[in-house]
Parts: C-alpha cells; sequence; structure tokens
C-alpha cells in the first residue's frame, strides 16, 4: 500500500517537474515595468554618445530606467531587474562590479567582458573593439553579420532566422562595434566573420559556466555595440517590414530589444527531481516508444559486445521496444521509430550518412561519426578528435565538465566537473557549431565539448539544418557498464531530452 | 586693479558657458520683405527669382532679388499650403478653411479653377511632375487626395488617418507623409495610392515638415519636441536625430551645398530659426537664430543662398 502511494506520488511529480525544465518563450512585452538600472559614463569631446537615446527607448518599451556611474556601489543593483552596462562607462573603474549580481547583466562595454567573467582577458584574441581606423576592413566587415541558428532564444526572440544580415546601418557613419570570445557555456547568437570566436551577441543562461569556473549568478549577454552604434542599428520599418528578406535584413534593433527581453526573462531552472523520479518519468515516457539500435552484429571484441548488450537490456527495463539493426542495414529501418541510437560499435566508414537526414530523433554514441551525420566540420583532430586514441596529445580521461548544467540533459546535477565514467579512457571531443547547446567539456580543455545537443530546426555543421534532436553522447564502444550512477543519469536524461517536444 | 581681473575672469568664465551654438552663430535676418504680412506657407521658384507667400485671402508675390511685392491672387479662405509646377506655369494654393484648392496662373497671376479638396482642413500640397499631379494633405480628416495638375480634377484618395502634413514624393512611385498625430510617416505607393507602411519619427513628436534628399537616399523631419530626425526611407528607419535650439518646428527647406553637404533651415513656433547641416554622414545643429520673423514655413533660394522665413510678422531673409 505504501509503496503503491510512493509510486503515485512519483508519477505525479514526474509529470509535474518534466514541463518545468522547458524554455519559456520570451515575452514581446518583457519589458514592460522592468526596473533597469543604466550604468553610463561619458564620451570625449565630439564623441558620439548614444546612451541617452538608449534610455528613451527602454522607457517606449516600458521600463523604468535609473541612471548610475561606474564608480556608483553594486548594490544600486539592488531590488532592480535588468542592469546594462555602456560602453562609455570607464571599465577600469567598473571593475568587477555586478560580476557577482544575482540580477540579469547586458553589457556592450567590451572591456567588461573579462571582468565579468564572460570572456578571457586578452584583447584582439578574447574580446576586441575594433576601431575604425586600424581596422578599417574589419570595421566594414561588420556591418555583416551571421545569426547562427534559429532556435536560438534570443535570435527567436528578435525573429531573426539564420544566415547573414546587417545589424548595423552602412550608410549611417562610423562605429566601433566589438566582439568577444565566451566559454562553450555560452549560447552564441550572432558572429562576425562567421568565426565562433568573434561572438557579436553572446549570453550565459543563469548558472552556465563561464570564463574558468565562474558560473552565472543570473543571465548575462554580451553585445556588440560602440558609443554610437544604437542610433545606427538597423531596424526596418514601412515598405521594408513587408519584405520578408528585408525584414530579416534589417535587424539590428529587434536584436537589442530581444536581448533585452530574454534577459530579464525567467531562466532556465535546473532539473530539481530525485533520481528516483527521473527513473520514473523516464519509465513512463519510454512506454510504447520505439527504439531503433543501430549496431555492429557479430563484434569480434568481447567488450564491445558486452556494452551493447548491457545497453540493450537496460533500455528494455525502461520500458522502451527496441529492435536493433547491423550499421550495413538501410536507414528506412528508422520508418516508425520514435528514436534512433547509434551504438560506437558501428563503424563510420560503414554507417556513413545514415540518419544523418533522418526527421526523428538520433542519440549518437559514436563519436567519429559526428561530421558524417552533419554535427560537426569534418576535420579530425581539428574539428573533432578522441582522447587516449592512437596518436592523440589528450590523456585517458573519466571526468567532464557541465557547463549547461541548466539543461534538462545535466540530470539536475551542479554546474562544474562530475565523474561520468568509474575508470579514465577514450573521451571524444568536438568543436561543434554555434547552433549547438553544449552540455559538458573535457576539463583542462575548454573548447573541446564531449557531450551536445541540436535542437530540431538548429544549424549544424556546414548549414545543416537538423531534422530532428540530436545528440552526441561520448559512449565509447564498450564504456556502457563504465558509467557512473550520474553517468547513467545523464544518459537517461538524455533519451528523455530526446523524446521530448521540441522547443516551440 | 583687482576689480579689472575679476570682470575678465567673469567674461572669460560666461564665454567659456555660452552654447557652442550660439558662439558658431552666422545666420542672421539680412533683410526683410517690402509689404509682407502674416504668412503660413512659402514657395520659391528660382529661375523665375520669384517667392509666392501664402496668407489669410490670397498669395502674395514677391521679386526675390528686389525684395519687393509684384503681384497676389486673391483666394477665399486661408491658405495653407502652397505648390508650384512651373512646368505648367501653373500654381496651386489650399484654402484651409474652404477645404478648396485654388489652381492659379502663374504669368497672369489669375485663377483658372477652385476644385474640392477631397477632405476637411487642407494644408500642404505636393507637386508631382512625373505623375502629372498634386498631393492634397487633408489634416482635419487625414485624407491624402490627389488631383490632377492640368486640370484639377480628383484622381483619387486615400483614408490615412491622423493629422497629415508635409508629403514629398521621391520620384520612384513612393510619396511620404508627415503625420503630426501619430508620430509618423506613412508611405504611399503612388500608382496604386495605397499604404506601404508607416515609418516611426521616433524620438520625434508630432512631424509637420519634412524634405526627401533623393540621391543620398535621406529624410529630414521636423517635428514639433525641438528634434530633427533623419530616415534613411529604404529600410524606413530613423538614422539620426539632432537636438534643435527652438521648439516647434513647423516648417523645413534644404540647400545642397558643395561636397553632398546639406543644410536645413527650420522655422520653429517660438520664433526661432534652425540651421542643421549634414556633412557627410552625421547631422549636427550648425546655427540657432534667436530672432527670425517666426514659426510657419520656410523656402530657399539656391541662387543667392539665402532662406524665407515666414510668420505672423511677415517674411524675413536671413543669410550670412
Amino acid at each position: 500500500m505504501f509503496k503503491t502511494v510512493r509510486n503515485l506520488v512519483l508519477v505525479a511529480f514526474s509529470i509535474v517537474v518534466a514541463p518545468a525544465t522547458a524554455q519559456e518563450a520570451v515575452r514581446d512585452d518583457a519589458l514592460q515595468g522592468k526596473q533597469v538600472l543604466f550604468v553610463v559614463g561619458q564620451t570625449g569631446k565630439g564623441v558620439p554618445n548614444d546612451d541617452p537615446l538608449i534610455r528613451d527607448h527602454l522607457g517606449t518599451l516600458g521600463a523604468k530606467v535609473t541612471m548610475a556611474a561606474a564608480t556608483d556601489p553594486a548594490s544600486a543593483a539592488s531590488g532592480k531587474d535588468l542592469v546594462l552596462i555602456s560602453s562609455t562607462v570607464n571599465a577600469r573603474e567598473l571593475g568587477t562590479r555586478y560580476r557577482d549580481a544575482r540580477v540579469p547583466v547586458v553589457t556592450w562595454s567590451a572591456y567588461s567582458f573579462p571582468l565579468l567573467g564572460m570572456t578571457g582577458d586578452k584583447l584582439h584574441e578574447d574580446f576586441s573593439v575594433v576601431r575604425e581606423k586600424p581596422f578599417h576592413n574589419e570595421n566594414h566587415a561588420d556591418y555583416y553579420a551571421h545569426a547562427t541558428s534559429s532556435t536560438n532564444a534570443i535570435l527567436k526572440a528578435a525573429k531573426l532566422p539564420h544566415g547573414m544580415f546587417a545589424p548595423l546601418l552602412f550608410s549611417g557613419g562610423v562605429t566601433d562595434p566589438s566582439w568577444g570570445k565566451p566559454s562553450r557555456g555560452a549560447d552564441i547568437a550572432v558572429v562576425f566573420g562567421g568565426e565562433l570566436d568573434q561572438a557579436a551577441v553572446f549570453s550565459y543562461e543563469r548558472d552556465a559556466v563561464m570564463i574558468g569556473e565562474s558560473v552565472a549568478p543570473a543571465r548575462r549577454v554580451g553585445l556588440f555595440l560602440g558609443h554610437n552604434s544604437w542610433s545606427i542599428l538597423s531596424d526596418a520599418q514601412g515598405p521594408a517590414a513587408k519584405d520578408p528578406k528585408e525584414f530579416a535584413w534589417f535587424g539590428g534593433r529587434r536584436l537589442f530589444d530581444a536581448a533585452l527581453r530574454w534577459a530579464v526573462s525567467s531562466p532556465q531552472a535546473r532539473v530539481t527531481a530525485s533520481r528516483e523520479q527521473q527513473r520514473v518519468a523516464l519509465e513512463r515516457l519510454a512506454r510504447g516508444k520505439k527504439v531503433l539500435f543501430v549496431r555492429r552484429y557479430d563484434l569480434p571484441w568481447p567488450e564491445n559486445e558486452a556494452s551493447d548488450l548491457a545497453q540493450l537490456a537496460w533500455l528494455k527495463s525502461l520500458g522502451f521496444e527496441v529492435s536493433t539493426a547491423d550499421h550495413m542495414e538501410p536507414d528506412s529501418r528508422a520508418q516508425g521509430m520514435d528514436l534512433v541510437i547509434v551504438s560506437a560499435s558501428t563503424n563510420k566508414y560503414k554507417l556513413g550518412i545514415k540518419y544523418a537526414d533522418a526527421n526523428l530523433p538520433v542519440l549518437l554514441l559514436e563519436a567519429k561519426a559526428v561530421d558524417a551525420l552533419g554535427m560537426v566540420s569534418r576535420r579530425r583532430n581539428v574539428d573533432y578528435g578522441v582522447n587516449d586514441h592512437k596518436e592523440s596529445l589528450y590523456p585517458p580521461e573519466n571526468y567532464v565538465n557541465l557547463v549547461r548544467s541548466y539543461h534538462p540533459i545535466g540530470a539536475g546535477l551542479p554546474p562544474g566537473q562530475f565523474k561520468l565514467f568509474k575508470t579514465p579512457g577514450v573521451l571524444a571531443w568536438s568543436r561543434p557549431p554555434a547552433g549547438a547547446q553544449v552540455i559538458a567539456t573535457i576539463p583542462n580543455q575548454p573548447e573541446h565539448a564531449t557531450l551536445f545537443a541540436f535542437e530540431k530546426g538548429a544549424t549544424m555543421a556546414n548549414d545543416m539544418v537538423a531534422p530532428g534532436r540530436r545528440v552526441l553522447f561520448p559512449l565509447d564502444a564498450p564504456r556502457f557498464p563504465d558509467l557512473t550512477e550520474d553517468g547513467l543519469a545523464v544518459y537517461g536524461a538524455a533519451l528523455q531530452w530526446l523524446l521530448s517536444r521540441p522547443a516551440p | 586693479m583687482r576689480p579689472i581681473h575679476a570682470v575678465l575672469t567673469s567674461l572669460v568664465l560666461a564665454a567659456m558657458f555660452v552654447p557652442a551654438t550660439t558662439l558658431a552663430q552666422d545666420y542672421k535676418a539680412v533683410s526683410t520683405l517690402q509689404g509682407a504680412g502674416p504668412a503660413q506657407a512659402l514657395a520659391v521658384d528660382t529661375q523665375a527669382r520669384r517667392l509666392y507667400a501664402g496668407r489669410q485671402g490670397g498669395v502674395d508675390v514677391f521679386d526675390i532679388d528686389s525684395g519687393s511685392k509684384t503681384g497676389s491672387v486673391a483666394v477665399d479662405g486661408n491658405v495653407g499650403g502652397l505648390a508650384l509646377a512651373p512646368d505648367l506655369r501653373r500654381g496651386y494654393a489650399t484654402s484651409t478653411d474652404r477645404s478648396s484648392v485654388v489652381i492659379f496662373d502663374l504669368d497672369a497671376l489669375t485663377i483658372v479653377s477652385t476644385v474640392p479638396s477631397g477632405g476637411k482642413q487642407p494644408r500642404e500640397l505636393e507637386y508631382d511632375p512625373r505623375a502629372g499631379v498634386v498631393y492634397v494633405s487633408n489634416a482635419g480628416d487625414g485624407r491624402l487626395a490627389v488631383i490632377d495638375a492640368k486640370s484639377g480634377e480628383p484622381k483619387g484618395s486615400l483614408a490615412l488617418g491622423g493629422r497629415l502634413r508635409q508629403a514629398s514624393a521621391d520620384g520612384r512611385g513612393n510619396l511620404f507623409v508627415a503625420d503630426e498625430a501619430r508620430d509618423v510617416l506613412h508611405v504611399v505607393d503612388t500608382a496604386s495610392l495605397t499604404s506601404l507602411g508607416e515609418i516611426s519619427v521616433w524620438p520625434g513628436k508630432a512631424p509637420t515638415a519634412l524634405v526627401n534628399d533623393v540621391k543620398e537616399r535621406r529624410i529630414y523631419v521636423a517635428t514639433g519636441n525641438s528634434k530633427m530626425v533623419v530616415v534613411d526611407p529604404d529600410p524606413g528607419q530613423m538614422l539620426s536625430v539632432v537636438d534643435t535650439g527652438g521648439t516647434g518646428a513647423a516648417g523645413i527647406a534644404i540647400q545642397y551645398a558643395p561636397a553632398r553637404l546639406v543644410r536645413l533651415f527650420m522655422p520653429n513656433a517660438d520664433g526661432t530659426m534652425d540651421v542643421v547641416q549634414n556633412a557627410k554622414l552625421t547631422a549636427t545643429l550648425e546655427s540657432s537664430v534667436p530672432k527670425a520673423a517666426g514659426g510657419t514655413a520656410a523656402a530657399f533660394d539656391e541662387k543667392t543662398g539665402h532662406a524665407f522665413i515666414a510668420g505672423p510678422n511677415g517674411i524675413q531673409v536671413i543669410g550670412k
């Protein structure tokens, strides 16, 4: 009797908890009534300053703006919904104020990026302010930018599709935009020059791991504006607003507004359910779901065979209806399935590009096939590689760094390192494009993602659009039995996310 | 010695705090047109060396070079807007309180016909030589009307709403109409006479007058809250804003100077006049003339480089 009641409670909890982890849509009126602290400075004589215009613009969006100087105490942020830091502030004077503020911070003071923990601190490497004269070409290039993926929350709020667009009006005169190189815990919405390392708009969700081990205490956004950039942010109105391509091209001001609206919206909550509750939720989701497990039949390595069989048994124990397919069978086998799992026992050469265009969720465990499935570009040991594999310079590893703990795949684990496998061994890494949601990197290799996901519709490598949700889980062929309890929970969370409804 | 030192110090300090625009002030009223009374609409025919001034009860004609009045056309009502069609030798004047448009002969200065304005309280007029039509901004009911420039026959109208003021055709089939009540520019497709959308003039409010620099793709908008807004008509957005010295801008006239420089002359309701220059890409306030005639209309003569400012006290000639 007690057990039945307990199970009912668990089921009820799992029903309630699951939707809470979903990303909420950003409302158009998100800034209405919000208290905004706008930290500004002075510009030199004759240097334009758009701060007053921005202040007035925020007023039109319904925000209540309080102005502050760089030297004001950080307590000025108390009771505010948002802190804005302009490029006009003296970053040296501002220092690390607001770094620990548990209030969203949006800044276009590039020199403050490192002081806020959002980028490294090397000028022109980790962040840059493009100066018109010595960087004439770069400056002109920055009139054109690239929206990384239509699934990015800020781009979605701005109604900006993936692709090239003009954030600034070229005919508006010179400006001094900036860029930053955030950690893989960031979401990069816009880049200059097609470079992931030159992010024009990037954001950190609350609890995201930023540079080093610092964790975002609230949402953070880095923007590319200079002192006079705001007034020449592009904005389609009149006839241009009715032409879909003009509307997409002239999206600078919408992007600015969307970044602020996203910043003040509710952050994504980390999973709070217990392991038991997560297991119950997964079993509930698995019921009636058909999974195709693609593997290599007749493996000559007993430990790999044992690992595959253990996985199959575990999947069945959860309640999935599991079928298997050899890697040489056609991918038409996926028809009628709810999920495809590609085991690392497959051979990339024989798997080929099968399942790349499958319009259903795919869990890829064979990390070497990330390029074949369009998730990462194609250069071996540049775009992707493996720790502890033949010629690899990287040692065996069993820990990963959870940079996106708030993601449902994080299974509620706290940000930072956790033990994925019981023993050090092979661990794959990738440099996925900005459309990826990097959940974990490899310790001491901050640019090496090892566990990452793509939302359905996200832009993957070489502009391929994900036809369904995709996850790369770095489970080398023999390592299923080597997963820790946390590792198995994350694996389960990956299955749960893949089978959940994609974000609207 | 000490008092003199103190005075000098005071003068130096005072000079430091005088606004830069005042120090740079070099525009002034160089003369007043003889025989000009209160006027609220101006139009220049540079080739014919004539200035037309609309007033209560008629249109006065002045010789630009001599500054003397050379004729007039009697109009029943209060003239609120003027347009000239030198190629047709026709002039057009709105009678605001009669809701009509008077078409007159530029040479004989006689009325050819009087036609309905197509709406209420007609104000500014815009002649489009390519289309051969005159657009009438009816401020009272927000209706844009089109009349044939030769015959005066109505050729259609469009209910835009708001309080329509000055319009400007870009020669590409678009007409931009200031809406004083809604703080926007309406964009109208002149071929189909349909609305293509609106362009906000924020942070300006109550736009009354505009000029369209078609080659540079800039629309300069005079607004009622001491701001001149520069709009790029292609994406349709505010590009920059200049805080002006006066309040209640009532007109705007443009000077095309060498090296892509333009100057905008804007009379204000408070009796001041602002001059904004746009050199290359950054518009700035060049001068604010404290005591101009008035605050109702402006026109510019390219030959002399003089602006004409109309108001309740007559018409003044502004120059350096």
